[in-house]
């Protein structure tokens, strides 16, 4: 399993805590929702990332107090067919403004890219050979996007209203 | 209510990956659109183990979802059992529409 | 009707390029079958009994005349010359190779028309009145919405792993000939007092194993606020609709569960978010897809055409087919020409790729080059000038699509079932094809007068047989086709499941159980009586004596 960051494998510094250990002084770990609001305190005392990983049956309502002190969300996709975690990205993204890195993982395959991309995911846990390319080519194959979402892509109405405006014939 | 026969024999069924005919498991082993080239499975074989063996790569890549179907011997041609697999046999029930007709005879 | 502009032929144009590619992924071994699945059924293509089946997208029913001819080619090109029209106004081709349908969606691209999700967990093509825009009871044109969350739905990067499938239904009439109460979502156009047009939000609704009449959560929304609403409704599914079980994943599930008020309370709070976002519709999209659908220039005039009048007093079957097959249209000197699919004996639904292009060449002549798919599996020439009835009436004649039964007892709806269908349980076509032999005689199909038979081969009633006047449910009883049979059904603004009359008969039985149901029926009416009408005033146990009886 490998760790794909913006387009490309890296190394992946985090670290899943176990459920019985004590946190660890440095480093950057992830723990779950039900440890982060056990023991937020402590998490934040420690020098050292915090990471968290969402269950795609918890909600993201529970993580907003914590937010401003994690560097990392994982979110989960326990099948590829499961696309609950598609609506946790978006509103972490776009309803709380969550600026960290927002992770994919489990059964991800790469042509799911290009939604996980739309949807705010910068990184994804991937065993795709060619991951790099294959997030490129998501990038770069679709032109055209009718809905909004978070990924900033103008919309083909947006486009249709500003070639109006322009006078400009389609 | 009919009463079907004890289920003694079987074959191995799938659709052709590439345009989705139906196939039938042979011995060589292969698969074949003909029913009565397939190979003929009794009790005595362990399903499971085979239809592993034909399913992903190797023998199963040309194929989507194989699994086996009872079948009888009569007048010693192998007959699916049952209606669903007859029908998956011998195709529709009925006759459709000619391409250049315009009424349905 | 919609023409794509260039942003909407590069979309369709990017997505056969990337279907193209992952057919040759998937035959090359690369990508696992499991891998697969979900693109080929995003791109509309089934595996059946005996083949692939292709699900062709017809937005909201509706098809130009260039469309139609493409479909007609498809068919000779790629299948084995006929398209089967479904429930849901889309057309079934049977016998596509997987090696072949990246050309035919090429094809279907080039006269903007694609696959899309007509199949998988995702949202579905949007319905609406087959009579949209030409009905005499119109409010507005449903199809401007329905284009509008056509657009917005279409490869939506949130919604296409949902827990199920999605299916959203519009109708612009008080009449509702979409059935938008057994949608998943369900939108009725209103107009309030002051003259305002807005939709009333209908959620829950769905055939299947578990029928079930939608619930309004919302009495009126504003039209600005569709693609909101319906976004804040897919994100509360998608997050909260059950994943664990199959049988329990639609939306009406979680409706029933948790009840509509809450269903409304998580709408609205999620929704309050976003109601102001980019979703909110400015005036200037809706009139530029309203442009889309404007009223055709119509030129002909009201005065009486007498050699229509003059034919209906000299031709008994063309007096028939004007009493049953038209329909009233908003504008006096034309008429909605419903072309019935049902003649006596045949697949209900089918059309051969001669039939598809002689239909196209008809609506160019006499309808604006357009045709509507009804979701009881018939076509409609929708602008058709009374002057031309005579005309028309002739060459349907020729075609094959003029039988004068529509709504009628041979207007048969029935899934595929088991002769196609890998679902399915029992056959339907063959029942079908028995009934409407039975039947045949057009005097007594008017005599019996409105009644609708719908039939499904399985559970999934996608022949929408709970909604049948009389439906029929194929049931496999120890290997035996056996067919549960509903009375009272209804898919219009009267919303009714039907009510089992008893225990499921053999085969061989069902045109014997239809004719004591039908003989019971006029036995027992009242002046002007439909039978959902008798059944309605006399209940169920009037027809389960009627059975009793000796045929």
């Amino acid at each position: 399993m490998k760790l794909l960051k913006d387009g490309r494998l890296t190394a992946d510094i985090w670290q899943r805590l176990a459920d019985d250990a004590p946190i660890p002084a440095t480093g950057a770990i992830i723990v779950p929702l039900a440890r982060l609001e056990a023991e937020a305190p402590d998490l934040l005392r420690r020098r050292g990332p915090v990471g968290l990983v969402l269950r795609n049956s918890e909600t993201v309502e529970a993580v907003v107090p914590h937010l401003h002190s994690l560097s990392l969300i994982v979110l989960e996709f326990p099948k590829f067919t499961d696309g609950r975690a598609y609506s946790q990205a978006r509103l972490l993204r776009e309803r709380h403004r969550y600026v960290g890195e927002l992770r994919a993982s489990g059964e991800v395959l790469p042509d799911q890219f290009l939604f996980m991309q739309r949807c705010g995911f910068d990184a994804v846990e991937t065993c795709c050979v060619a991951a790099e390319e294959a997030w490129r080519a998501a990038h770069r194959r679709f032109s055209v996007f009718y809905q909004p979402a978070g990924d900033g892509r103008q919309t083909i109405a947006a486009f249709r209203s500003q070639s109006a405006r322009l006078g400009l014939d389609q | 209510m009919s009463k079907q026969p004890p289920p003694e024999l079987s074959v191995v069924t799938a659709n052709r990956l590439a345009d989705g005919a139906v196939v039938f498991l042979t011995g060589e082993p292969g698969w074949t659109t003909d029913l009565q080239a397939a190979r003929l499975l009794d009790e005595s074989t362990e399903l499971e183990p085979l239809l592993a063996g034909v399913r992903g790569a190797g023998l199963g890549a040309n194929v989507v979802g194989p699994y086996a179907i009872e079948v009888g011997i009569v007048d010693g041609i192998y007959r699916p059992l049952s209606l669903r697999e007859r029908i998956r046999v011998d195709g529709l029930t009925f006759r459709t529409i000619a391409s250049e007709a315009v009424a349905y005879i | 009707m919609y023409r794509y502009d260039s942003l909407d032929q590069t979309f369709v144009e990017e997505r056969v390029a990337q279907f193209r590619e992952q057919v040759a992924r998937r035959l090359s071994g690369e990508l696992s079958e499991d891998e697969f699945k979900p693109l080929r059924l995003t791109n509309g293509l089934y595996l059946q009994l005996h083949a692939y089946m292709l699900r062709v997208a017809i937005p909201y029913g509706t098809l130009s005349s260039t469309q139609l001819r493409m479909l007609a080619a498809i068919s000779r090109r790629y299948d084995r010359g006929y398209g089967h029209f479904t429930t849901r106004q889309n057309i079934q081709f049977n016998w596509i190779k997987l090696e072949d349908a990246p050309d035919a969606l090429a094809d279907l691209a080039r006269v903007q028309m694609h696959a899309l999700q007509t199949s998988g967990n995702c949202i579905r093509n949007v319905t609406a009145d087959q009579w949209a825009g030409v009905a005499a009871d119109e409010i507005e044109d449903p199809r401007i919405y329905a284009e509008l969350i056509r657009q917005w739905s279409s490869l939506h990067p949130e919604f296409s792993f949902l827990p199920r499938k999605f299916k959203i239904a519009v109708t612009g009439s008080p009449n509702d000939r979409a059935a938008v109460r057994v949608h998943d979502i369900g939108l009725r156009m209103h107009r309030k007092k002051n003259g305002e047009v807005g939709f009333e939000v209908i959620v829950g609704g769905g055939l299947g194993r578990t029928p079930m009449i939608g619930k309004t959560i919302c009495d009126f929304l504003p039209k600005r606020d569709l693609l909101s609403y319906l976004e804040a409704i897919l994100r509360t599914y998608n997050l909260a609709g059950r994943r664990d079980n199959l049988y329990k994943s639609r939306i009406k599930i979680l409706v029933h569960d948790i009840g509509a008020q809450e269903m409304a309370r998580r709408v609205e709070a999620e929704w309050s978010e976003i109601r102001h976002s980019a979703l909110e519709l400015q005036p200037g999209t809706v009139e530029a897809i309203a442009a889309h659908f404007a009223t055709p220039r119509y030129d002909a005039s009201a005065e009486a055409v007498h050699a229509v009048e003059r034919r209906r007093f000299t031709d008994p079957e063309f007096a028939r087919w004007l009493t049953s097959n038209l329909a009233a249209h908003r504008h006096p000197a034309y008429a909605i020409v419903n072309l019935s699919l049902k003649p006596s004996g045949a697949p209900p639904g089918d059309a051969s790729a001669a039939q598809m292009e002689a239909v196209a060449d008809l609506a160019e002549r006499f309808s604006f080059g357009e045709i509507r798919v009804t979701h009881e599996q018939n076509l409609v020439l929708p602008h058709v000038a009374r002057r031309d009835l005579c005309e028309v009436y002739d060459e349907l004649r020729r075609i094959g699509f003029a039988t004068p039964n529509l709504g009628k007892i041979g207007d048969i709806i029935a899934c595929p079932g088991l002769d196609y269908c890998s679902l399915a349980n029992a056959r339907s076509i063959p029942i079908a094809q028995r009934i409407s032999t039975r039947f045949a005689d057009i005097a007594r199909q008017h005599e019996i007068g409105d009644l609708k038979i719908k039939i499904s081969g399985c559970i999934n009633a996608c022949g929408h047989h709970h909604v049948g006047h009389i439906g029929i449910l194929g049931v496999d009883k120890g290997g035996e086709e056996f067919y549960q049979i509903t009375v009272g059904g209804s898919a219009d603004e009267n919303a009714a499941l039907g009510t089992i009359i008893g225990p499921a008969v053999a085969a061989d039985k069902v045109v014997e159980t239809v004719e004591k149901l039908v003989n019971t029926y006029l036995a027992l009416r009242r002046e002007g009586e439909r039978f959902i009408d008798t059944w309605r005033r006399l209940g169920s146990s009037a027809f389960k004596e009627g059975l009793r009886e000796a045929a």
